[in-house]
C-alpha cells in the first residue's frame, strides 16, 4: 500500500460505510480495479460492515420488548405519581375526623403540646390555644392549595379547592382556570372516588383506603395542623399583614411536623401558619417538606380560608357524567 | 415536523395528560437505548439506564421549556446517567450483546467484533453505535449527537478505521 493507496483509506472506510459523496465514488472505483491491496482492504471493511450490520440487527431484535417494559414503568410511575398526588394532598391540605379513639390520643399529645408551648410565655397577641380549639370545632373548612416551586412562576390559574366536612372532603383540581379533577372521599365508608375530567381521559377510579392514611389524613388535615405545629418545636414569627389581615406566625422546621413514615424519611422541614389577630383562625399555611434525601419535595400554601362553614352533604355526592369510564382496579 | 409534534406531546404532558408521555417513550426510546448502548457497551447496563432515562424525563418535563427540544434534552438525561452509571461502576463488565437463539457460525466473529467494540474510544463508540442501530443515517446521528453533518461521517470513519485495526491486530496474535 502506497502513500496514494493510504489517502485512499478514508473514502473506502467512507464507501463500505455508505457516506462516501457520489462525487468520489468513481474515482475511487477506478483506483479499486487498478489496486489488489486497496481491494483487499475494501473486502475486509465491507465484511466487517455485515458483521456490524447484523451484530446490531440482533441486539435490534428486543428493542420492542425492551420498550414495552419501559412503557409497563411509565405507565406504573403515573399511576405511583397520581396516588403519590393524592396521599400529597392528604398529607398537606386535607381530611377530616372520623375515629373518636384516635381524636383522644392526639388530643393528649396536642395538650402536652400547648402546655408546652403556654409554658414558654408567648408574647403573642393571638392566643394559640383558642386558635386550636376553634379550628377543631370548626364545622366545615373551605380552602384553596397551591404548590409552588421556587425556580418556577407563581401561577394563580393552577390551584386546588378543598371542602372538608366531619365525614367528607371533596377536591377540584384546576390548571389553568379549567378543573382537570375531582376527588371525593368518603370516611364513613373508607372510599376515595377519583374522576379525571381531561377531554383525552374523561374516567373515573374508586378505591378504598386504609387506616394508615386515614390516620395520616387525621393528622395532617388543617383543623388539626394547628396543634401540629403547637406540639412541636417552633418560634414566634410576629405580626405580618397576610391578604390584608393583620397575622401572628409561627414557624417549626421539627422533622417531627412530617408523619411520612419510615419508608419516606424526612430530610427537611419547613412551615409557618399566619392566624388572624381579630378572627383567631389560620389565615395562610405555607409548607415546605423534603423526604427521601431531596428525591421528594412537597411544598405548597394554603390559603382564602373559610372557617366553621356550613357544607351541604351533596357536594360530596360524586358527580360522575355517564360518559366517563370506570377505570377501577 | 417531528419537533412540533414533540412539542405538541411535551406540552399535552405539561398538563397531566399522561398517554402523551407513552408517545414520546414510543418515538424516543430507541435512539435513547442506542444511546446508551454506545456509552456503556453493555445492553443489560443500557436497558437499565435508557429506562431510567425515560422514568426521569417523566420526572422533570414539567421543567423542560424548550419543548420542541425533548429529542435532545431526553438524549442529555440519557447521556448524563450512562456517565453516572460508568463512574459507580466498579468492575469491567464484557460487551454483552444479546445472542441470536440458534447457534450461529458467526459466534466466533462476533465475540471479536464485540471485543474490538468495547475497545473503541467512548467518542468514536456512541456514534459508531447510533449509527448502525439507527439503519445508518449519517444525518440524524449528526442531529441526535448536536455535530455537523461532516463531523458525524468523520467519526463513524475513524471509529470503521481503528476498528478494522484492532480486528486485525487481534488476528495477526492469533
Amino acid at each position: 500500500m502506497n502513500n496514494v493507496c493510504e489517502n485512499m483509506k478514508d473514502q473506502i472506510a467512507d464507501l463500505v460505510t455508505g457516506i462516501l459523496s457520489e462525487d468520489h465514488v468513481q474515482k475511487l472505483q477506478q483506483h479499486l480495479d487498478e489496486c489488489a491491496t486497496c481491494r483487499d482492504y475494501a473486502r475486509a471493511l465491507k465484511n466487517e460492515d455485515m458483521l456490524l450490520t447484523e451484530f446490531f440487527a440482533v441486539t435490534d431484535v428486543n428493542t420492542a420488548s425492551r420498550q414495552e417494559r419501559v412503557l409497563q414503568a411509565v405507565n406504573r410511575s403515573c399511576v405511583s405519581k397520581q396516588t403519590n398526588s393524592l396521599l400529597i394532598w392528604r398529607t398537606i391540605m386535607k381530611s377530616t375526623i372520623t375515629k373518636l379513639a384516635a381524636a383522644a390520643v392526639i388530643i393528649t399529645a396536642i395538650t402536652l403540646g400547648l402546655f408546652e408551648f403556654i409554658g414558654t410565655g408567648s408574647s403573642s397577641g393571638v392566643v394559640w390555644a383558642e386558635v386550636a380549639r376553634k379550628v377543631q370545632a370548626s364545622r366545615g373548612v373551605i380552602y384553596r392549595s397551591r404548590e409552588f416551586m421556587p425556580d418556577s412562576r407563581d401561577d394563580e390559574s393552577d390551584y386546588t379547592m378543598n371542602y372538608l366536612s366531619s365525614t367528607h372532603s371533596r377536591l377540584d383540581s384546576y390548571k389553568e382556570d379549567q378543573i382537570f379533577k375531582t376527588i371525593y372521599d368518603d370516611y364513613n365508608t373508607k372510599t376515595v372516588i377519583l374522576v379525571d375530567h381531561l377531554p383525552s381521559h374523561k374516567s373515573y377510579v374508586k378505591m378504598t383506603f386504609d387506616e394508615k392514611i386515614q390516620q395520616s389524613n387525621f393528622l395532617t388535615n388543617p383543623k388539626s395542623m394547628v396543634q401540629r405545629f403547637l406540639s412541636c418545636e417552633h418560634r414566634e414569627l410576629g405580626p405580618k399583614t397576610v391578604e390584608g389581615v393583620l397575622c401572628e406566625g409561627i414557624e417549626t422546621t421539627d422533622l417531627a411536623f412530617d408523619r411520612s413514615g419510615p419508608d419516606y424519611p424526612t430530610y427537611s422541614v419547613m412551615a409557618r401558619i399566619w392566624v388572624s389577630v381579630e378572627t383567631g383562625y389560620p389565615v395562610q399555611i405555607e409548607i415546605e417538606i423534603v423526604r427521601n434525601n431531596g428525591q421528594i419535595r412537597l411544598a405548597d400554601v394554603l390559603d382564602q380560608f373559610q372557617w366553621d362553614v356550613e357544607l351541604d352533604e351533596s357536594m360530596f355526592e360524586p358527580n360522575i357524567p355517564p360518559d366517563y369510564i370506570d377505570i377501577s382496579p | 415536523m417531528n419537533a412540533h409534534l414533540d412539542e405538541s406531546l411535551v406540552c399535552a404532558c405539561q398538563r397531566d395528560d399522561k398517554t402523551a408521555y407513552a408517545e414520546l417513550v414510543k418515538r424516543h426510546y430507541r435512539h435513547v437505548f442506542a444511546m446508551c448502548l454506545g456509552m456503556l457497551g453493555n445492553v443489560d447496563d443500557a436497558e437499565d439506564v435508557a429506562q431510567e432515562a425515560m422514568l426521569k424525563g417523566l420526572l422533570k418535563i414539567k421543567k423542560l421549556d424548550k419543548a420542541e427540544q425533548f429529542e435532545s434534552w431526553i438524549l442529555q438525561i440519557a447521556r448524563n446517567l450512562s456517565i453516572d452509571f460508568l463512574r459507580r461502576r466498579k468492575r469491567t463488565k464484557v460487551f454483552g450483546v444479546e445472542q441470536p437463539k440458534q447457534p450461529s457460525q458467526r459466534t466466533g466473529e462476533n465475540h471479536d467484533l464485540q471485543q474490538a467494540i468495547r475497545r473503541l474510544p467512548q467518542e468514536l463508540r456512541v456514534p459508531l453505535t447510533m449509527y448502525y442501530f439507527d439503519r445508518k443515517n449519517a444525518k440524524t446521528i449528526a442531529l441526535k449527537l448536536n455535530i455537523s453533518h461532516s463531523g458525524a461521517c468523520q467519526k463513524i470513519r475513524a471509529a470503521r478505521k481503528q476498528l478494522h485495526e484492532l480486528l486485525t491486530e487481534r488476528t495477526k496474535h492469533e
